[in-house]
């Protein structure tokens, strides 16, 4: 995804195998709010006549992630972490086909157990 | 004969959708049965702790997926929203839209090396659905914790 995300250990669990945190740094996170393309739309709704995976809003929903997660990352980076634990993702709409992922997690700083 | 028309068209999507929506959901339940039998090893847990061997450095896995009920489904769903009862159709959209949206949590880590997933964490999300719409969706965010399994177990 980024260059940060290899050398930062990311995880959704409070701790991290075979690491010992140091020093916890604190709470980073990020978001983003994103509306549906017009286009987009047209396209889920001819495929939702037949059901099955709508790839257009997978899409949108992956691009989403991925820059919640960036910026909650950065923030991380600023912080001088080198992991962040504890991981958690929600979504709202905010208005009729415009919905926000929010991504948060705690800055840590790991050591390797040994 | 207008009337007739917006019949017509109303039941010739609602055709398409029993047809096509019949057949991809077959095509869907074999490709999922295939995929979820060649990544049986990968061990799934919801648990926050576990046991990893730590050689290899865990890394968050994430999914999304938005599914949609075809034509056809959706109006049996709106016959039953009249009467109440078990939405049977939609159950099982979301029933099978879990499973591929873990079989895909399945390959990433198997893919980056992993044989474990912990915390593993599935949710609706809402993507902010138009009222006026009658296409129904669903559409979910996933994340866990990929590692490689300690030999003593989780």
């Amino acid at each position: 995804m980024c260059d940060t995300c290899c050398l930062m250990i990311v995880v959704n669990t409070e701790t991290v195998a075979g690491y010992r945190v140091q020093r916890v740094l604190g709470l980073v996170q990020g978001n983003t709010v994103r509306a549906k393309n017009f286009g987009r739309d047209f396209l889920a709704g001819l495929k939702n006549i037949v059901g099955g995976e709508l790839s257009e809003y997978t899409e949108l929903l992956t691009e989403s992630r991925q820059q919640a997660t960036q910026r909650m990352l950065d923030e991380a980076t600023r912080l001088g972490a080198n992991a962040v634990i504890n991981v958690r993702y929600s979504t709202s709409a905010v208005t009729a086909g415009a919905a926000e992922l929010y991504a948060y997690g705690t800055a840590v700083l790991l050591v390797p157990e040994s | 004969m207008e009337a007739l028309l917006g019949i017509l068209s109303v039941s010739s999507l609602l055709l398409i959708g029993w047809y096509w929506g019949a057949r991809r959901r077959a095509l869907h339940r074999e490709s999922l049965a295939q995929r979820e039998s060649q990544l049986e090893h990968v061990l799934v847990s919801s648990s926050k702790h576990y046991l990893g061997s730590g050689a290899l450095a865990p890394r968050l896995v994430t999914v999304e997926l938005v599914w949609g009920l075809d034509r056809f489904q959706a109006f049996l769903a709106a016959l039953v929203n009249l009467f109440g009862g078990e939405m049977e159709s939609v159950s099982e959209v979301m029933a099978r839209a879990r499973r591929e949206a873990l079989v895909r949590l399945k390959a990433d880590a198997h893919a980056a090396g992993y044989d474990a997933l912990a915390n593993l964490r599935m949710e609706t999300a809402d993507i902010g659905n138009d009222p006026q719409q009658r296409d129904l969706k669903v559409a979910l965010i996933g994340s866990a914790t990929a590692y490689r399994r300690h030999p003593a177990g989780l």
